[in-house]
């Protein structure tokens, strides 16, 4: 039984503008096993965060099956824990606040709380910051902070919402080397959205290649890469290169159609 | 203090030079001197504490109310939509209906007592906190509500746990808002309808012709209003919005 | 408790109800909607009434209200006390505006006087309005130029702070930039304080406008004999609630007006429309 099992997914919804029926996502259909690492790439538009959205459990789809371990996704849980974009992290919440809410809310004894807590801290690299709030982070240290609070409730899979579009060129690199060393070290089960394919290839294990709307997928493309990954080894590879160049051919003709960012509310 | 206060040193000069120089006529315009010491004999005879004391508990009273009836009401209106529906255009208006206005028809219902002053503040009050704190609930960002619920939270944690919090900075705004209204439609109930209170003295001296009372009374207001803003309202509005971690970018003159 | 549905029809970004799509229909129900609260407490208030029984002399009939109208309409009476309101507070409006905007950029455009004036303009906000009833009748006697003054007072005060204030808040950056392609000090207060400033003096009046208005009602209720406010005083005497409910509904319609439709578009006009803006007050 795979850890997430998204079969027949579809999506539509009727614009409030035109009135027309948009199918966001057409036939969507792929299976995530127990810690495995699989980026969601497409074209701007072409509905993935919507996917995200529905197994996350904030949207409901038209037709077809989410399933995770087995049971029918329902509504939001901390079984998919998520990673957004915006950070989404409790202003008002110290980092320590922030990770502990999780564990508070699924009753976890208070004198617990704190050491798990610590531990996950430690895993991302903000220890020593427990005391510190959100607005005196950096935008990389934010996102940490985003992806601890999802571990330390320890998810069947974490989704993760382009988490580090959000961020400059150069912390994006870092924390894309730091999230493959904790999920080489922890062995999560992660489900991550992304449009940058040199980011899904390093990351990944498998890449779920999309087209544009109504989106289905266009191949399932296993990376041939080594783990543990570094970006210096990686840029160097051909292995790496070859899977780039090959996905990016994949969606050259799709380029065209794509929606731009803007107006994208996928 | 020095920063507060030093400020008003040289206005203080510059009045005390107006009224010695008989710019205006003496029983229009008084100095600061002639102000302290009626200021002092009203202390001394009771009349101003008395006065004061008069006001602070009609006051307070409206506010108390105002408050037990706004923020449970503005929370409720804020988190079902169908109530929102259907009380958003009534909030505005009955907002848009000055509170001054209501005096009238509240003295055919109350006749001139303290019942119909305390409506008229509990409702200056109610009604910008109400609709303050339904745009604050909408403005709370909707990924932090998603993060709690992936994070466990149900309905009701969610919110206590982010709508509140998140809301505070919008009822500390519409607290201050409704103070602002609430006692100057305590001034105007106490003028119109009074026995007592600072806002009858200051009438009461105006109609016998005593224009030192009426100074007296403005600047105790000015003082008591100026120190509870900026005192307590509005570092209290701040201290919201900062453990937010938000920088406002214009602080409001109220 | 209530469910999150305002937040959750959120959570489904891009999926919306189905609306007519056409933006006429659309503004066609928006307006229905807003409309329906205001029937139901129509009927609401027709019922109660009936159903109690109450003296029209504590609550009158919705009918009451309408035909109290319609007398004060044909008689002349509703334009004159309307139109006497209207005018005391466009008058007072306008002066505070004509006095204060100058004022106050020409304030915080001078660091000194900013400093010197920033305390006593906020006792003065502090203190604007209605406070101000018994040393305006005293001063100008009762009638029409101690309402006048009341108005003035409110909206010159609160804009003359929030003019400073924005003045201040102009980036220092930008004030350079116009400095160094050599604009002149008049050029200056108009062409980049003034814009620069316009979200707080927006807000200023706002804040000023609403205080204005209520210390219009006081006033007009203590110290005249026409006016909006003087009107339902008069009929308080008398025990018309009719009269007093269609007053108060005037009282209410004209502040909306004002704020919906003047205030609310004029900051949505500069301020958002330069990508500017200012904090909802």
């Amino acid at each position: 039984m795979s850890t997430l099992e998204i079969s027949h997914l579809r999506m539509e919804y009727v614009d409030a503008y035109t009135d027309e029926t948009v199918t966001a996502v057409g036939d969507v259909s792929f299976t995530i096993e127990e810690g495995e690492f699989v980026a969601v790439l497409g074209p701007s538009g072409c509905g993935k965060t919507t996917i995200l959205n529905i197994v996350a459990g904030f949207q409901k789809q038209t037709s077809g099956s989410v399933r995770v371990g087995g049971k029918d996704v329902t509504g939001p849980s901390p079984e998919r824990g998520v990673v957004f974009q915006s950070f989404a992290l409790f202003p008002w919440k110290t980092v320590l606040g922030n990770v502990v809410f999780g564990l508070r809310m699924r009753g976890v004894p208070r004198r617990d709380r704190e050491p798990i807590a610590q531990r996950y801290l430690e895993l991302v690299g903000l220890d020593g910051f427990e005391r510190k709030f959100p607005h005196e982070l950096s935008g990389g240290m934010q996102q940490r902070l985003g992806v601890a609070r999802v571990l330390a409730n320890e998810p069947a899979v974490m989704l993760m919402d382009e988490p580090f579009a959000s961020v400059d060129a150069q912390t994006r690199r870092k924390l894309q080397e730091d999230l493959t060393a904790i999920f080489e070290a922890n062995r999560p089960t992660v489900f991550f959205v992304t449009h940058d394919i040199e980011e899904a290839v390093f990351l990944a294990d498998r890449v779920v290649v999309l087209s544009t709307r109504p989106s289905r997928v266009k191949e399932v493309v296993t990376v041939p890469l080594e783990r543990p990954r570094h970006w210096r080894d990686a840029l160097e590879s051909s292995d790496y290169r070859r899977t780039v160049t090959y996905i990016t051919d994949m969606l050259a003709g799709d380029e065209s159609r794509a929606i731009p960012a803007d107006l994208d509310t996928t | 203090m020095v920063r507060t206060f030093g400020p008003f040193v040289p206005v203080v000069l510059i009045w005390w030079v107006i009224a010695e120089a008989e710019v205006f006529p003496p029983d229009l315009f008084v100095g600061p001197g002639t102000v302290l010491a009626e200021f002092r004999e009203l202390i001394a005879k009771g009349i101003l504490p008395a006065y004061l004391s008069d006001s602070f508990t009609r006051l307070w009273t409206g506010v108390l109310f105002g408050l037990l009836i706004g923020i449970p009401a503005g929370f409720i209106v804020a988190m079902s939509r169908w109530a929102r529906r259907l009380t958003w255009p009534l909030l505005l208006f009955f907002q848009a209906i000055a509170d001054i206005a209501w005096l009238p028809i509240v003295i055919v219902w109350f006749g001139f007592s303290l019942t119909a002053v305390t409506f008229v503040i509990v409702y200056t009050i109610v009604f910008p906190l109400m609709i303050s704190i339904v745009s604050g609930v909408e403005e709370v960002p909707k990924d932090l509500v998603r993060a709690a619920r992936s994070l466990g939270a149900g309905r009701f944690r969610v919110f206590t746990d982010v709508i509140v919090p998140g809301a505070l900075p919008a009822v500390a705004t519409g607290i201050r808002t409704g103070l602002g209204y609430g006692w100057r439609a305590l001034i105007a109930a106490e003028i119109i309808v009074g026995t007592s209170g600072i806002g009858f003295m200051m009438f009461d001296a105006r109609r016998a012709g005593v224009v030192t009372g009426v100074f007296v009374g403005m600047i105790v207001l000015g003082i008591l209003w100026y120190a509870l803003d900026a005192l307590i309202l509005a570092p209290f509005e701040r201290g919201t919005i900062e453990r937010w971690g938000m920088v406002r970018t214009a602080e409001v003159g109220r | 408790m209530p469910g999150l549905t305002s937040t959750e029809d959120a959570l489904s970004s891009g999926v919306r109800p189905s609306r007519r799509g056409r933006n006429l229909s659309r503004r066609l129900g928006a307006a229905f909607w807003f409309a329906v609260p205001f029937v139901a407490l129509a009927i609401t208030w027709a019922v109660v009434v009936e159903v109690t029984g109450v003296e029209a002399r504590t609550f009158p009939q919705i009918t009451d209200v309408v035909r109290a109208f319609g007398e004060m309409w044909t008689s002349g009476e509703y334009l004159r006390h309307t139109g006497a309101s209207l005018r005391r507070v466009i008058l007072g409006a306008l002066i505070g505006i004509l006095t204060a905007v100058p004022f106050g950029i020409l304030l915080g455009s001078s660091r000194w006087a900013s400093v010197f004036f920033a305390p006593l303009l906020r006792f003065s906000v502090a203190l604007a309005g209605i406070a101000w009833i018994p040393l305006a009748t005293l001063w100008l006697g009762f009638g029409e130029r101690a309402v006048i003054f009341i108005v003035w007072n409110a909206t010159f005060f609160a804009l003359t702070y929030n003019a400073m204030l924005g003045v201040q808040r102009i980036p220092t950056q930008l004030l350079q930039a116009a400095r160094s392609m050599g604009t002149s000090r008049p050029r200056m207060f108009v062409e980049v304080m003034l814009p620069g400033a316009l979200p707080s003096i927006v807000t200023g009046l706002r804040v000023g406008l609403g205080y204005g208005w209520r210390g219009l009602v006081a006033a007009e209720i203590i110290a005249t004999s026409a006016g909006l406010g003087y009107s339902i005083f008069l009929a308080q005497k008398f025990f018309r609630t009719d009269i007093i409910i269609v007053g108060m509904i005037t009282i209410g319609l004209l502040w909306l007006v004002t704020d919906r439709a003047l205030l609310a578009p004029l900051e949505r006009r500069t301020v958002e429309r330069w990508g500017m803006k200012a904090v909802i007050s």
